[in-house]
Protein backbone atom coordinates (compact mmCIF):
# COMPACT_ATOMS: atom_id res chain seq x y z
CA UNK A 1 0.00 0.00 0.00
CA UNK A 2 2.89 2.29 0.45
CA UNK A 3 3.26 2.86 -3.16
CA UNK A 4 -0.26 3.99 -3.38
CA UNK A 5 -0.19 6.87 -0.39
CA UNK A 6 -1.91 8.98 -2.46
CA UNK A 7 -4.82 10.98 -3.30
CA UNK A 8 -5.42 10.95 -6.72
CA UNK A 9 -8.20 12.71 -8.87
CA UNK A 10 -8.85 13.68 -12.41
CA UNK A 11 -12.21 15.70 -12.00
CA UNK A 12 -14.63 18.12 -13.53
CA UNK A 13 -17.59 20.42 -12.02
CA UNK A 14 -19.67 22.50 -13.77
CA UNK A 15 -21.44 25.54 -11.89
CA UNK A 16 -23.30 27.39 -14.08
CA UNK A 17 -20.48 29.39 -16.46
CA UNK A 18 -17.79 27.43 -13.77
CA UNK A 19 -16.16 25.03 -14.61
CA UNK A 20 -13.65 23.30 -12.15
CA UNK A 21 -11.36 21.00 -13.88
CA UNK A 22 -9.17 19.59 -11.73
CA UNK A 23 -5.79 16.89 -11.36
CA UNK A 24 -3.75 16.07 -9.30
CA UNK A 25 -1.73 13.14 -7.50
CA UNK A 26 -1.43 14.56 -3.76
CA UNK A 27 0.46 12.71 -1.00
CA UNK A 28 -1.18 11.67 1.94
CA UNK A 29 1.26 13.00 3.88
CA UNK A 30 2.22 16.25 5.37
CA UNK A 31 0.68 19.54 4.72
CA UNK A 32 -0.50 20.66 1.41
CA UNK A 33 -1.32 23.79 0.55
CA UNK A 34 -4.23 24.77 -1.82
CA UNK A 35 -3.98 28.45 -3.50
CA UNK A 36 -5.69 30.41 -5.52
CA UNK A 37 -7.44 33.90 -6.11
CA UNK A 38 -11.15 34.72 -5.06
CA UNK A 39 -13.41 32.41 -7.17
CA UNK A 40 -10.51 30.45 -8.31
CA UNK A 41 -12.28 27.13 -7.56
CA UNK A 42 -10.37 26.34 -4.04
CA UNK A 43 -13.86 25.77 -2.16
CA UNK A 44 -15.35 23.89 -4.44
CA UNK A 45 -12.24 21.64 -4.97
CA UNK A 46 -12.05 20.97 -1.19
CA UNK A 47 -15.80 20.13 -1.56
CA UNK A 48 -15.34 17.79 -4.39
CA UNK A 49 -13.16 16.10 -2.69
CA UNK A 50 -14.98 15.63 0.71
CA UNK A 51 -17.88 14.42 -1.71
CA UNK A 52 -20.15 17.33 -1.11
CA UNK A 53 -21.13 17.77 -4.84
CA UNK A 54 -22.70 14.99 -6.26
CA UNK A 55 -22.52 16.11 -9.99
CA UNK A 56 -19.00 15.83 -10.02
CA UNK A 57 -17.86 14.41 -13.26
CA UNK A 58 -14.34 11.89 -13.39
CA UNK A 59 -11.98 9.63 -11.25
CA UNK A 60 -11.17 10.12 -7.93
CA UNK A 61 -9.39 7.28 -5.05
CA UNK A 62 -7.20 7.81 -2.01
CA UNK A 63 -5.10 5.27 -0.72
CA UNK A 64 -6.11 2.72 -4.00
CA UNK A 65 -9.91 2.92 -2.62
CA UNK A 66 -12.24 4.22 -5.22
CA UNK A 67 -13.88 8.03 -4.04
CA UNK A 68 -15.55 8.22 -7.61
CA UNK A 69 -16.11 6.79 -10.82
CA UNK A 70 -18.28 6.88 -13.72
CA UNK A 71 -20.47 3.90 -11.57
CA UNK A 72 -19.76 5.10 -7.99
CA UNK A 73 -20.20 8.03 -5.90
CA UNK A 74 -18.61 7.63 -2.10
CA UNK A 75 -21.10 9.82 0.01
CA UNK A 76 -19.05 12.28 2.39
CA UNK A 77 -20.24 10.19 5.36
CA UNK A 78 -17.98 7.34 3.65
CA UNK A 79 -14.91 9.10 2.86
CA UNK A 80 -13.30 9.22 6.72
CA UNK A 81 -12.10 12.97 6.37
CA UNK A 82 -12.35 15.87 8.86
CA UNK A 83 -13.65 19.16 7.31
CA UNK A 84 -13.09 22.64 8.27
CA UNK A 85 -15.35 24.87 7.26
CA UNK A 86 -14.44 28.98 7.12
CA UNK A 87 -17.55 29.18 9.21
CA UNK A 88 -16.64 26.25 12.02
CA UNK A 89 -20.04 25.41 11.55
CA UNK A 90 -21.06 24.08 14.92
CA UNK A 91 -23.94 22.21 16.44
CA UNK A 92 -25.36 25.12 18.24
CA UNK A 93 -27.26 22.38 20.42
CA UNK A 94 -25.05 20.99 21.90
CA UNK A 95 -21.67 22.02 23.91
CA UNK A 96 -18.54 22.12 23.32
CA UNK A 97 -17.47 18.42 24.66
CA UNK A 98 -20.78 17.24 22.18
CA UNK A 99 -19.44 18.75 19.15
CA UNK A 100 -16.03 17.01 19.83
CA UNK A 101 -17.57 13.64 20.23
CA UNK A 102 -20.26 13.87 17.56
CA UNK A 103 -17.53 12.05 14.79
CA UNK A 104 -15.54 10.32 17.47
CA UNK A 105 -18.67 8.47 18.37
CA UNK A 106 -19.68 7.87 15.33
CA UNK A 107 -16.69 6.57 13.45
CA UNK A 108 -15.78 4.24 16.85
CA UNK A 109 -12.83 6.05 18.08
CA UNK A 110 -10.67 4.87 20.42
CA UNK A 111 -10.93 7.39 23.99
CA UNK A 112 -7.30 8.36 23.93
CA UNK A 113 -7.95 10.19 20.19
CA UNK A 114 -10.44 12.40 21.95
CA UNK A 115 -7.82 12.98 25.04
CA UNK A 116 -5.27 13.77 22.79
CA UNK A 117 -7.34 16.23 20.59
CA UNK A 118 -8.56 17.93 23.52
CA UNK A 119 -4.65 18.45 24.93
CA UNK A 120 -3.61 19.78 21.44
CA UNK A 121 -5.77 21.95 21.13
CA UNK A 122 -6.10 23.70 24.40
CA UNK A 123 -10.03 22.77 24.89
CA UNK A 124 -9.79 21.57 28.64
CA UNK A 125 -11.05 24.57 29.92
CA UNK A 126 -13.88 24.94 27.68
CA UNK A 127 -15.49 21.36 27.00
CA UNK A 128 -18.51 22.53 29.28
CA UNK A 129 -19.49 25.57 27.62
CA UNK A 130 -22.17 25.88 25.00
CA UNK A 131 -21.39 27.32 21.35
CA UNK A 132 -23.07 30.63 21.61
CA UNK A 133 -20.67 32.72 23.05
CA UNK A 134 -17.13 31.26 22.27
CA UNK A 135 -14.32 33.52 20.91
CA UNK A 136 -13.74 33.12 16.54
CA UNK A 137 -10.56 31.42 17.56
CA UNK A 138 -12.48 29.09 19.96
CA UNK A 139 -14.70 27.93 17.48
CA UNK A 140 -12.13 27.52 15.16
CA UNK A 141 -10.31 24.97 17.63
CA UNK A 142 -13.50 23.53 18.21
CA UNK A 143 -14.30 22.63 14.50
CA UNK A 144 -10.48 21.57 14.12
CA UNK A 145 -11.11 19.45 17.34
CA UNK A 146 -14.42 18.03 15.75
CA UNK A 147 -13.29 16.93 12.91
CA UNK A 148 -9.78 15.61 14.10
CA UNK A 149 -11.44 13.35 16.85
CA UNK A 150 -13.35 11.27 14.04
CA UNK A 151 -10.19 9.80 13.52
CA UNK A 152 -10.20 11.19 9.38
CA UNK A 153 -7.23 9.74 7.25
CA UNK A 154 -7.34 13.16 5.63
CA UNK A 155 -8.06 16.88 7.11
CA UNK A 156 -9.55 19.35 4.83
CA UNK A 157 -9.38 23.16 6.25
CA UNK A 158 -11.18 26.01 4.25
CA UNK A 159 -9.41 28.81 4.78
CA UNK A 160 -9.37 28.03 8.84
CA UNK A 161 -8.21 31.77 9.61
CA UNK A 162 -10.17 33.94 7.71
CA UNK A 163 -12.94 35.68 10.01
CA UNK A 164 -9.93 35.83 13.23
CA UNK A 165 -8.30 39.09 14.15
CA UNK A 166 -4.14 38.45 13.87
CA UNK A 167 -3.75 37.72 17.51
CA UNK A 168 -5.90 34.76 17.22
CA UNK A 169 -4.60 34.22 13.45
CA UNK A 170 -1.32 33.72 14.37
CA UNK A 171 -2.31 31.47 17.58
CA UNK A 172 -4.31 29.07 15.46
CA UNK A 173 -2.41 28.62 13.27
CA UNK A 174 0.39 27.18 15.38
CA UNK A 175 -2.81 25.04 17.14
CA UNK A 176 -3.20 23.79 13.34
CA UNK A 177 0.02 22.47 12.71
CA UNK A 178 0.53 21.54 16.25
CA UNK A 179 -2.60 19.31 16.61
CA UNK A 180 -2.09 17.88 12.63
CA UNK A 181 1.87 17.09 13.46
CA UNK A 182 0.40 15.01 16.81
CA UNK A 183 -2.15 13.13 15.28
CA UNK A 184 -0.25 12.84 11.71
CA UNK A 185 -2.71 13.50 10.30
CA UNK A 186 -2.55 14.71 6.30
CA UNK A 187 -4.07 17.82 5.43
CA UNK A 188 -5.12 20.07 2.71
CA UNK A 189 -5.24 23.38 3.41
CA UNK A 190 -6.73 26.43 1.58
CA UNK A 191 -5.49 29.89 1.86
CA UNK A 192 -4.96 32.68 -0.40
CA UNK A 193 -1.70 33.99 1.45
CA UNK A 194 1.28 33.20 0.76
CA UNK A 195 2.52 33.70 4.42
CA UNK A 196 0.81 31.33 6.06
CA UNK A 197 0.90 28.87 3.23
CA UNK A 198 5.01 29.22 3.47
CA UNK A 199 4.70 29.19 7.61
CA UNK A 200 2.57 25.70 7.12
CA UNK A 201 2.84 23.54 4.38
CA UNK A 202 5.20 20.94 2.75
CA UNK A 203 4.02 21.05 -0.76
CA UNK A 204 1.66 23.62 -3.15
CA UNK A 205 -1.04 23.32 -5.42
CA UNK A 206 -2.20 26.17 -7.30
CA UNK A 207 -5.36 27.09 -8.89
CA UNK A 208 -6.45 29.67 -11.10
CA UNK A 209 -9.71 29.83 -12.98
CA UNK A 210 -11.15 26.11 -12.23
CA UNK A 211 -7.19 24.72 -13.14
CA UNK A 212 -4.70 22.78 -11.48
CA UNK A 213 -1.48 23.59 -11.58
CA UNK A 214 1.52 21.11 -11.10
CA UNK A 215 1.98 20.04 -7.70
CA UNK A 216 5.16 21.23 -6.00
CA UNK A 217 7.48 21.43 -3.12
CA UNK A 218 7.89 24.12 -0.46
CA UNK A 219 11.10 24.34 1.20
CA UNK A 220 11.83 22.01 4.01
CA UNK A 221 12.06 23.35 7.19
CA UNK A 222 14.67 24.75 9.13
CA UNK A 223 15.43 21.72 12.22
CA UNK A 224 16.13 23.19 15.52
CA UNK A 225 16.72 21.15 18.68
CA UNK A 226 15.41 21.80 22.18
CA UNK A 227 18.27 22.30 24.81
CA UNK A 228 15.93 22.92 27.62
CA UNK A 229 12.20 24.05 29.17
CA UNK A 230 11.83 27.10 30.76
CA UNK A 231 9.28 28.06 32.36
CA UNK A 232 5.94 29.65 30.93
CA UNK A 233 6.24 27.31 28.19
CA UNK A 234 9.57 28.81 26.43
CA UNK A 235 11.80 26.21 25.20
CA UNK A 236 15.67 27.36 24.66
CA UNK A 237 16.35 25.74 21.16
CA UNK A 238 19.76 25.40 19.27
CA UNK A 239 19.99 26.11 15.63
CA UNK A 240 23.18 26.73 13.70
CA UNK A 241 25.23 26.85 17.22
CA UNK A 242 23.24 29.66 18.45
CA UNK A 243 20.86 29.27 21.09
CA UNK A 244 17.53 30.90 21.50
CA UNK A 245 14.47 30.93 23.76
CA UNK A 246 10.63 30.87 21.85
CA UNK A 247 7.14 29.47 23.25
CA UNK A 248 7.35 25.67 21.87
CA UNK A 249 6.09 22.47 23.20
CA UNK A 250 8.92 19.65 23.27
CA UNK A 251 11.58 18.12 26.07
CA UNK A 252 14.82 18.16 25.74
CA UNK A 253 16.81 16.22 23.04
CA UNK A 254 13.73 16.27 20.53
CA UNK A 255 13.69 18.09 17.10
CA UNK A 256 12.10 20.64 16.62
CA UNK A 257 10.87 22.06 12.55
CA UNK A 258 10.72 25.61 12.22
CA UNK A 259 8.99 26.86 8.91
CA UNK A 260 9.48 30.64 8.32
CA UNK A 261 8.30 32.91 5.72
CA UNK A 262 10.53 34.61 3.22
CA UNK A 263 8.45 37.60 4.33
CA UNK A 264 9.82 37.22 7.66
CA UNK A 265 13.16 37.04 6.43
CA UNK A 266 16.38 39.34 5.60
CA UNK A 267 19.54 39.24 4.12
CA UNK A 268 22.86 41.51 4.68
CA UNK A 269 26.03 41.22 4.13
CA UNK A 270 27.46 42.48 7.44
CA UNK A 271 26.56 41.04 10.63
CA UNK A 272 23.88 42.79 12.15
CA UNK A 273 24.27 41.30 15.88
CA UNK A 274 21.58 39.01 17.71
CA UNK A 275 18.59 41.23 19.24
CA UNK A 276 15.43 39.92 21.13
CA UNK A 277 13.60 40.46 17.78
CA UNK A 278 15.80 38.70 15.09
CA UNK A 279 17.98 35.60 15.46
CA UNK A 280 20.63 36.13 12.60
CA UNK A 281 22.92 33.26 11.26
CA UNK A 282 25.64 33.39 9.32
CA UNK A 283 25.60 31.60 5.80
CA UNK A 284 26.97 30.73 2.26
CA UNK A 285 24.91 31.31 -0.85
CA UNK A 286 25.70 28.31 -2.60
CA UNK A 287 23.77 28.21 -5.79
CA UNK A 288 21.31 30.18 -7.51
CA UNK A 289 18.50 29.55 -9.86
CA UNK A 290 16.10 31.61 -12.20
CA UNK A 291 12.74 31.16 -11.95
CA UNK A 292 9.97 32.14 -14.12
CA UNK A 293 7.29 34.52 -13.29
CA UNK A 294 4.81 33.00 -11.41
CA UNK A 295 1.24 34.76 -10.70
CA UNK A 296 0.44 32.04 -8.28
CA UNK A 297 3.39 32.73 -5.85
CA UNK A 298 2.86 36.06 -6.63
CA UNK A 299 6.58 36.55 -7.64
CA UNK A 300 8.18 39.06 -10.57
CA UNK A 301 10.92 36.26 -12.22
CA UNK A 302 13.94 36.50 -10.55
CA UNK A 303 15.92 33.37 -8.52
CA UNK A 304 16.23 31.28 -5.87
CA UNK A 305 18.96 31.33 -3.55
CA UNK A 306 20.13 28.17 -1.91
CA UNK A 307 22.15 28.88 1.45
CA UNK A 308 23.58 26.61 3.96
CA UNK A 309 24.77 27.63 7.25
CA UNK A 310 26.26 25.28 9.84
CA UNK A 311 23.77 22.11 9.89
CA UNK A 312 20.93 23.86 8.62
CA UNK A 313 19.79 25.19 5.10
CA UNK A 314 17.47 27.26 3.58
CA UNK A 315 15.91 28.60 0.17
CA UNK A 316 15.15 32.24 -0.12
CA UNK A 317 13.50 33.69 -3.60
CA UNK A 318 15.48 36.66 -4.16
CA UNK A 319 14.99 39.92 -6.30
CA UNK A 320 16.90 40.97 -9.28
CA UNK A 321 17.21 44.06 -7.25
CA UNK A 322 18.61 42.08 -4.10
CA UNK A 323 21.05 40.74 -6.17
CA UNK A 324 22.26 43.55 -7.49
CA UNK A 325 22.42 46.19 -4.42
CA UNK A 326 24.11 43.18 -2.25
CA UNK A 327 26.35 42.07 -4.94
CA UNK A 328 25.16 38.41 -4.30
CA UNK A 329 27.05 35.72 -6.40
CA UNK A 330 27.41 31.59 -5.73
CA UNK A 331 29.73 31.64 -3.09
CA UNK A 332 28.84 34.84 -1.00
CA UNK A 333 28.91 35.15 2.47
CA UNK A 334 25.99 36.49 4.00
CA UNK A 335 24.17 36.93 7.41
CA UNK A 336 20.39 35.82 7.42
CA UNK A 337 18.08 37.11 9.66
CA UNK A 338 14.43 35.59 10.98
CA UNK A 339 11.72 37.57 12.39
CA UNK A 340 11.71 34.85 16.08
CA UNK A 341 8.28 35.70 16.85
CA UNK A 342 7.62 34.39 12.66
CA UNK A 343 8.37 30.95 13.40
CA UNK A 344 6.14 28.54 13.44
CA UNK A 345 7.55 25.49 15.62
CA UNK A 346 6.28 22.16 15.29
CA UNK A 347 7.68 18.76 17.39
CA UNK A 348 8.57 16.43 15.21
CA UNK A 349 8.19 12.72 15.78
CA UNK A 350 10.22 10.50 16.34
CA UNK B 1 -74.38 16.66 28.57
CA UNK B 2 -74.32 17.56 24.58
CA UNK B 3 -71.95 20.96 24.73
CA UNK B 4 -69.38 18.66 26.66
CA UNK B 5 -69.67 15.72 24.03
CA UNK B 6 -69.15 18.60 21.45
CA UNK B 7 -65.87 20.05 23.30
CA UNK B 8 -64.26 16.48 23.70
CA UNK B 9 -64.90 15.81 20.08
CA UNK B 10 -63.32 18.47 19.23
CA UNK B 11 -60.09 18.12 21.26
CA UNK B 12 -60.17 14.78 19.74
CA UNK B 13 -59.97 15.57 16.92
CA UNK B 14 -57.57 18.17 17.58
CA UNK B 15 -55.15 16.03 19.03
CA UNK B 16 -55.17 13.01 16.42
CA UNK B 17 -55.04 15.55 13.45
CA UNK B 18 -52.13 16.66 15.05
CA UNK B 19 -50.55 13.11 15.38
CA UNK B 20 -51.24 12.23 11.94
CA UNK B 21 -49.71 16.07 10.49
CA UNK B 22 -46.21 15.50 12.31
CA UNK B 23 -45.69 12.33 10.58
CA UNK B 24 -47.16 13.15 6.91
CA UNK B 25 -46.23 16.45 7.11
CA UNK B 26 -42.14 15.72 8.02
CA UNK B 27 -40.93 14.02 5.08
CA UNK B 28 -43.16 16.89 3.04
CA UNK B 29 -41.70 19.75 4.71
CA UNK B 30 -38.21 17.95 4.40
CA UNK B 31 -38.52 17.76 0.13
CA UNK B 32 -40.00 21.18 0.03
CA UNK B 33 -36.72 23.07 2.25
CA UNK B 34 -33.91 21.01 -0.03
CA UNK B 35 -35.37 19.64 -3.34
CA UNK B 36 -34.23 21.28 -6.56
CA UNK B 37 -36.75 19.48 -8.24
CA UNK B 38 -38.54 21.29 -11.45
CA UNK B 39 -42.31 20.19 -9.70
CA UNK B 40 -41.33 22.00 -6.25
CA UNK B 41 -43.14 24.60 -6.60
CA UNK B 42 -46.78 22.46 -8.40
CA UNK B 43 -46.42 20.55 -4.76
CA UNK B 44 -45.83 23.62 -2.94
CA UNK B 45 -48.91 25.19 -4.38
CA UNK B 46 -51.12 22.35 -3.78
CA UNK B 47 -49.75 21.90 -0.10
CA UNK B 48 -51.28 25.89 0.57
CA UNK B 49 -54.49 25.72 -1.46
CA UNK B 50 -56.46 24.81 1.69
CA UNK B 51 -55.36 28.58 2.84
CA UNK B 52 -56.99 30.06 0.57
CA UNK B 53 -59.59 27.44 -0.83
CA UNK B 54 -63.20 28.63 0.97
CA UNK B 55 -63.51 25.21 3.17
CA UNK B 56 -66.77 24.40 2.00
CA UNK B 57 -64.99 24.04 -1.71
CA UNK B 58 -62.76 21.89 -0.39
CA UNK B 59 -65.36 19.79 1.77
CA UNK B 60 -67.84 19.15 -1.05
CA UNK B 61 -64.61 17.92 -3.26
CA UNK B 62 -63.40 15.73 -0.28
CA UNK B 63 -67.33 14.70 -0.06
CA UNK B 64 -67.34 13.41 -3.78
CA UNK B 65 -64.07 11.78 -3.33
CA UNK B 66 -64.95 10.00 0.30
CA UNK B 67 -68.14 9.26 -1.05
CA UNK B 68 -69.19 5.19 -0.38
CA UNK B 69 -69.60 4.58 -4.33
CA UNK B 70 -65.87 6.11 -4.98
CA UNK B 71 -62.82 3.82 -4.87
CA UNK B 72 -61.73 5.31 -1.62
CA UNK B 73 -64.95 5.82 0.14
CA UNK B 74 -65.28 1.93 -1.29
CA UNK B 75 -62.20 0.38 0.19
CA UNK B 76 -62.76 2.29 3.17
CA UNK B 77 -66.56 0.76 3.81
CA UNK B 78 -64.91 -2.84 2.98
CA UNK B 79 -62.22 -2.07 5.22
CA UNK B 80 -63.79 -0.89 8.32
CA UNK B 81 -67.97 -1.94 7.76
CA UNK B 82 -68.55 2.15 8.69
CA UNK B 83 -68.68 4.69 5.43
CA UNK B 84 -65.75 7.53 5.39
CA UNK B 85 -68.17 10.41 5.27
CA UNK B 86 -70.29 11.62 7.94
CA UNK B 87 -67.95 9.38 10.63
CA UNK B 88 -65.47 10.38 12.67
CA UNK B 89 -62.34 8.84 10.06
CA UNK B 90 -63.60 10.95 7.19
CA UNK B 91 -63.18 14.11 10.05
CA UNK B 92 -60.05 13.09 10.52
CA UNK B 93 -58.70 12.90 6.77
CA UNK B 94 -60.07 16.46 5.71
CA UNK B 95 -58.93 18.10 8.78
CA UNK B 96 -55.20 16.58 8.09
CA UNK B 97 -55.67 18.09 4.82
CA UNK B 98 -56.95 21.15 5.53
CA UNK B 99 -54.61 21.98 8.59
CA UNK B 100 -51.41 20.81 5.97
CA UNK B 101 -49.90 24.19 5.40
CA UNK B 102 -50.35 25.12 9.06
CA UNK B 103 -47.95 22.26 9.71
CA UNK B 104 -46.19 21.99 6.49
CA UNK B 105 -44.79 25.97 6.49
CA UNK B 106 -43.53 26.29 10.02
CA UNK B 107 -41.48 23.07 9.52
CA UNK B 108 -40.59 23.52 6.53
CA UNK B 109 -39.34 27.36 7.44
CA UNK B 110 -37.25 25.67 10.63
CA UNK B 111 -35.71 23.10 7.97
CA UNK B 112 -34.47 25.74 5.50
CA UNK B 113 -33.03 27.75 8.63
CA UNK B 114 -31.18 24.52 9.70
CA UNK B 115 -29.49 24.55 6.30
CA UNK B 116 -27.07 23.00 4.28
CA UNK B 117 -24.01 23.89 6.71
CA UNK B 118 -24.47 21.80 9.14
CA UNK B 119 -26.28 18.86 7.70
CA UNK B 120 -22.90 18.66 5.77
CA UNK B 121 -20.47 19.20 8.46
CA UNK B 122 -22.32 16.10 10.15
CA UNK B 123 -22.26 13.79 7.05
CA UNK B 124 -18.47 14.77 6.82
CA UNK B 125 -18.09 13.50 10.50
CA UNK B 126 -19.74 10.04 9.59
CA UNK B 127 -23.06 10.57 9.71
CA UNK B 128 -25.75 8.97 8.03
CA UNK B 129 -28.54 10.89 6.09
CA UNK B 130 -31.20 9.60 8.33
CA UNK B 131 -28.37 10.04 11.23
CA UNK B 132 -27.96 13.58 10.26
CA UNK B 133 -32.14 14.30 10.47
CA UNK B 134 -32.36 12.72 13.97
CA UNK B 135 -29.02 14.08 15.65
CA UNK B 136 -29.02 17.65 13.77
CA UNK B 137 -31.97 18.35 11.71
CA UNK B 138 -34.60 17.71 14.33
CA UNK B 139 -33.15 19.12 17.82
CA UNK B 140 -32.62 22.23 15.78
CA UNK B 141 -35.81 22.52 14.36
CA UNK B 142 -38.08 22.05 17.85
CA UNK B 143 -39.60 25.28 17.41
CA UNK B 144 -41.25 24.71 14.32
CA UNK B 145 -41.94 21.75 15.74
CA UNK B 146 -43.73 23.36 18.47
CA UNK B 147 -45.65 26.24 16.37
CA UNK B 148 -46.53 23.97 13.30
CA UNK B 149 -48.39 22.14 16.38
CA UNK B 150 -49.73 24.33 18.31
CA UNK B 151 -50.98 26.44 14.88
CA UNK B 152 -52.68 22.70 13.21
CA UNK B 153 -54.11 22.21 16.40
CA UNK B 154 -55.78 25.63 17.20
CA UNK B 155 -56.65 25.35 13.28
CA UNK B 156 -58.99 22.12 13.16
CA UNK B 157 -60.78 23.54 16.64
CA UNK B 158 -61.74 26.06 15.05
CA UNK B 159 -62.61 24.75 11.36
CA UNK B 160 -66.56 24.96 10.71
CA UNK B 161 -67.66 24.42 6.81
CA UNK B 162 -65.26 21.54 5.81
CA UNK B 163 -66.97 19.44 8.98
CA UNK B 164 -70.26 20.56 8.10
CA UNK B 165 -69.85 19.17 4.47
CA UNK B 166 -67.75 16.27 5.54
CA UNK B 167 -69.09 15.37 8.67
CA UNK B 168 -73.12 16.57 8.70
CA UNK B 169 -73.79 17.27 12.13
CA UNK B 170 -73.69 14.66 14.09
CA UNK B 171 -73.81 14.79 17.88
CA UNK B 172 -71.34 12.46 19.91
CA UNK B 173 -69.69 11.63 16.10
CA UNK B 174 -68.93 14.66 13.94
CA UNK B 175 -70.90 17.77 16.22
CA UNK B 176 -67.42 19.72 16.53
CA UNK B 177 -67.58 22.52 19.19
CA UNK B 178 -68.39 25.43 16.22
CA UNK B 179 -71.35 23.06 15.03
CA UNK B 180 -72.80 23.15 18.39
CA UNK B 181 -72.08 27.02 18.37
CA UNK B 182 -74.24 27.00 15.07
CA UNK B 183 -77.29 24.85 16.41
CA UNK B 184 -77.26 27.06 19.34
CA UNK B 185 -77.85 29.98 17.52
CA UNK B 186 -80.04 28.39 15.14
CA UNK B 187 -82.30 27.07 18.38
CA UNK B 188 -82.25 30.22 19.83
CA UNK B 189 -80.12 29.39 23.26
CA UNK B 190 -77.97 31.95 23.22
CA UNK B 191 -75.85 31.33 26.40
CA UNK B 192 -74.37 27.65 25.27
CA UNK B 193 -73.53 30.07 22.28
CA UNK B 194 -71.90 32.58 24.36
CA UNK B 195 -70.20 30.35 26.23
CA UNK B 196 -68.74 28.14 23.49
CA UNK B 197 -67.88 31.19 21.85
CA UNK B 198 -66.04 32.94 24.44
CA UNK B 199 -64.31 29.71 25.47
CA UNK B 200 -63.34 29.48 21.67
CA UNK B 201 -61.81 32.69 21.58
CA UNK B 202 -60.02 32.71 24.63
CA UNK B 203 -58.40 29.66 23.90
CA UNK B 204 -57.52 30.99 20.40
CA UNK B 205 -56.20 34.29 21.61
CA UNK B 206 -53.78 32.60 23.96
CA UNK B 207 -52.56 29.99 21.47
CA UNK B 208 -51.65 32.80 19.35
CA UNK B 209 -49.34 34.81 22.25
CA UNK B 210 -47.99 31.59 22.75
CA UNK B 211 -47.12 31.49 19.15
CA UNK B 212 -45.98 34.62 19.15
CA UNK B 213 -43.72 34.34 22.36
CA UNK B 214 -42.19 31.17 20.54
CA UNK B 215 -40.94 33.30 17.55
CA UNK B 216 -39.85 35.96 19.43
CA UNK B 217 -37.36 33.15 21.35
CA UNK B 218 -36.39 31.86 18.18
CA UNK B 219 -35.35 35.69 17.05
CA UNK B 220 -33.64 36.48 19.83
CA UNK B 221 -31.27 32.94 19.98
Amino acid sequence: MKGNNKLGFAISLKRGDFLLSAKAEIPMQGITALKGPSGSGKTSLLRVIAGLEPTTRGEMSARGKTWLSDRLFLPPQKRRIGYVFQNARLFTHMTVAQNLAYGWQRQGVSADVLTRVHQALHLEPILNRPVEGLSGGERQRVAIGRALASDPQLMLLDEPLSGLDSDQRAETLTYIAQALAAAEVPAIYVSHFQREIDRIADRLLCIDAGQTRPLRDLPAPLKALVVARMPDGQARLSLGGTTFAMPCHGAPGQEVWLRVSADDVMLSRNDPGQSSALLSLPAKLIEMRNTAEDSCLGKAGGCIGYLTGKAWELELPLSPDQVAQMNLTCGSSVWVSFAREAFLPVVSKG
Amino acid sequence: MMVWDAVWLSVRLATLTVLVLVVVATPLAWWLATSRNRLRPLVEALTALPLVLPPTVLGFFLLVLMGPETVIGGFWLRLTGDTLVFSFSGLLVASVIYSLPFAVQPLQGAFQNVGRGVTEAAATLGASRLDVFYSVVLPLSRRGYLIAAVMSFAHTIGEFGVVLMVGGNIPGRTRVISIEIFNAVETLDYRTAYQLSAGLMVFSFLVLVAVYILNRQGRLE
